[in-house]
């Protein structure tokens, strides 16, 4: 039989579920017939793609439920959205839209935010440390490119340390939350730095100068005393996490 | 002095392993003795981060080859991916690279799967044209490797000996024999494994491939990559090496990987066996002339 010119689109169609297989396609063989051999190849993709998932959404995986829950809630996601990236690693990319698109409880939403976050940190580039003495003349900074800003309702990142360590998991709880995302020593981390110091970091996430930065957080209502006595020991944090980066 | 092999005068580099996750410190540390390195180029078509501080280290030590899961030369190569694969080939700068004689994706959905091609003429020009294009890129000899495969198209005109012959042909490019693919897609089809290997031009061949694989409880056998090298693989690759010459050879072991030690040895099996066929070959040429 001749091939259909869009063989290749119906059979990712076939193995995705969302068109029915066509056994005129293939020639079965002695261990399977026709639609046999597709199934094998159907089996494999979902076996595949929500390990894959899997292993991107640990911390969500932890609050959603028993593992058939996961996987059928993961079945359904790459249902609706396949993948459309040569990489695994962008599996999950649309996983937190996903959610979000379904109502699913907040605390998920911020758990699967954060494990994005942390794939996504975990190779991209490191930017160039700036010594702590460079940040006092106040030079245009950025963040580097492996740390993210989350601002939580709730304490996801405690009870994604307690999975990732195999220890007990917290409560889960309320509260406001400013987490940096980033990598140290080739491996992720998330810290809880919250306050005015994670707001400053906010705003040069955004884009705005060290001066600005301060404009933010004063008219948010710090004091300028406050700002006084913390602000040494921020940036010098900063620094030292590899945060941030003098902005070229 | 590594000797040259194949029309593509690429170095025999002996006999590797993959380069994989659960061994990256010991390898990078330790500089056990291996006689070269294999990498997934995917894994390390990345910014940073743990990938390419191991892949430094490991590019510093040893020689490294590069092989692709994800390039699709069968169908459509996703936007973006020969840039990045370009940019890791500067960084590697490894002799040759490789990727399957398959397809991944298709309309913008990548299965993440290495699905097989029906063996007709179209496919057969459309793949070495993708093949030329990347050759043309990265400047150095590309490998297309067999897979196993556990469908078949109705459609197709030529055995996979044939096919993978004349797209390399065709194209212009080496050939990366994977022996384990060739035993799993023979028993899956029910074709003659050693007329395969007969029938290849194997002075195309830059890289030969082993692996262990698993039997289905319906009959047929998964490319599996988590066992040891089964015998008959072995006799394959005795033949392979007598039909090749001293061909780069690397073991693959992707899931329930075992410890270095077990891994190392599966090598000095291949390493073992290769020499014993070459000296073999050898003494019978001396013999005849």
């Amino acid at each position: 039989m001749s091939l259909p010119p869009d063989w290749q689109t119906r059979l990712v169609g076939f193995l995705h579920g969302s068109e029915p297989p066509d056994a005129s396609l293939f020639a079965g063989g002695k261990w399977h017939d026709a639609l046999g051999q597709i199934g094998v190849y159907q089996e494999q993709y979902w076996l595949r793609l929500i390990g894959a998932v899997k292993t991107e959404v640990r911390g969500w995986a932890k609050l959603h439920g028993d593992d058939a829950a996961v996987q059928a809630t993961i079945r359904a996601y790459l249902s609706d959205c396949p993948s459309e990236s040569w990489t695994l690693d962008d599996i999950a990319l649309r996983f937190v839209g996903w959610l979000e698109s379904r109502d699913a409880p907040l605390a998920e939403i911020e758990m699967a935010r954060l494990d994005r976050a942390v794939n996504l940190g975990f190779s991209a580039a490191a930017g160039v440390d700036p010594e702590p003495a460079e940040l006092a003349s106040m030079p245009a900074l950025r963040l580097q490119p492996h740390v993210q800003l989350l601002r939580q309702q709730y304490n996801v990142h405690s009870i994604r340390s307690a999975v990732l360590s195999e220890t007990e998991a917290p409560e889960l709880v309320q509260g406001d939350y400013g987490v940096v995302v980033f990598r140290r020593n080739r491996k992720m981390r998330h810290y809880d730095l919250g306050g005015t110091a994670f707001r400053i970091l906010e705003c040069v996430r955004d884009g705005k100068t060290v001066p600005q930065a301060l404009e933010v957080v004063f008219s948010e209502g710090v004091s300028a005393d406050e700002l006084q006595r913390g602000l040494g020991g921020w940036f010098k944090l900063y620094a030292e996490r590899s945060w941030v980066e003098i902005a070229s | 002095m590594a000797v040259t092999v194949s029309r593509f005068k690429v170095p025999d580099l002996g006999v590797g392993v993959g380069f994989r996750v659960p061994h990256y410190g010991h390898v990078v540390d330790n500089h056990p003795d291996m006689d070269w390195f294999e990498i997934i180029s995917e894994n390390f078509m990345v910014d940073g981060g743990s990938p390419l501080y191991h892949l430094e280290k490991l590019n510093d030590a040893y020689p490294i080859a590069l092989h692709g899961v994800s390039m699709s030369v069968g169908s459509e190569i996703a936007p973006g991916y020969l840039k990045r694969y370009k940019r890791l080939i500067e960084v590697v700068n490894p002799p040759w690279t490789s990727d399957h004689l398959c397809w991944t994706r298709a309309g913008g959905i990548d299965a993440h799967e290495l699905l097989p091609l029906p063996y007709v003429q179209p496919v057969l020009e459309h793949v070495a044209d993708n093949a030329k294009r990347v050759m043309d890129l990265i400047g150095r000899p590309f490998a297309l490797e067999n897979t196993s495969s556990y469908m078949s198209y109705a459609s197709s005109e030529m055995p996979e000996w044939e096919f993978l012959s004349r797209v390399v042909e065709r194209a212009d490019c080496a050939i990366m024999l994977d022996v384990n693919n060739i035993f799993v897609s023979a028993h899956n089809h029910g074709f003659d494994a050693m007329e395969y290997l007969n029938n290849i031009p194997h002075d195309r061949v830059v890289q030969i491939h082993l692996a262990g694989h698993m039997i289905a409880a319906a009959g047929h056998r998964l490319d599996t990559h988590d066992h040891p090298v089964c015998d008959e693989v072995w006799e394959l690759y005795k033949r392979a090496i007598e039909l090749c010459g001293s061909v780069s050879t690397l073991v693959e072991w992707d899931d329930h990987i075992p410890t270095w030690d077990r891994l190392a040895g599966e090598a000095a099996t291949a390493r073992k066996i290769r020499q014993a066929v070459l000296a073999r070959v050898e003494a019978s040429n001396v013999a005849a002339s």
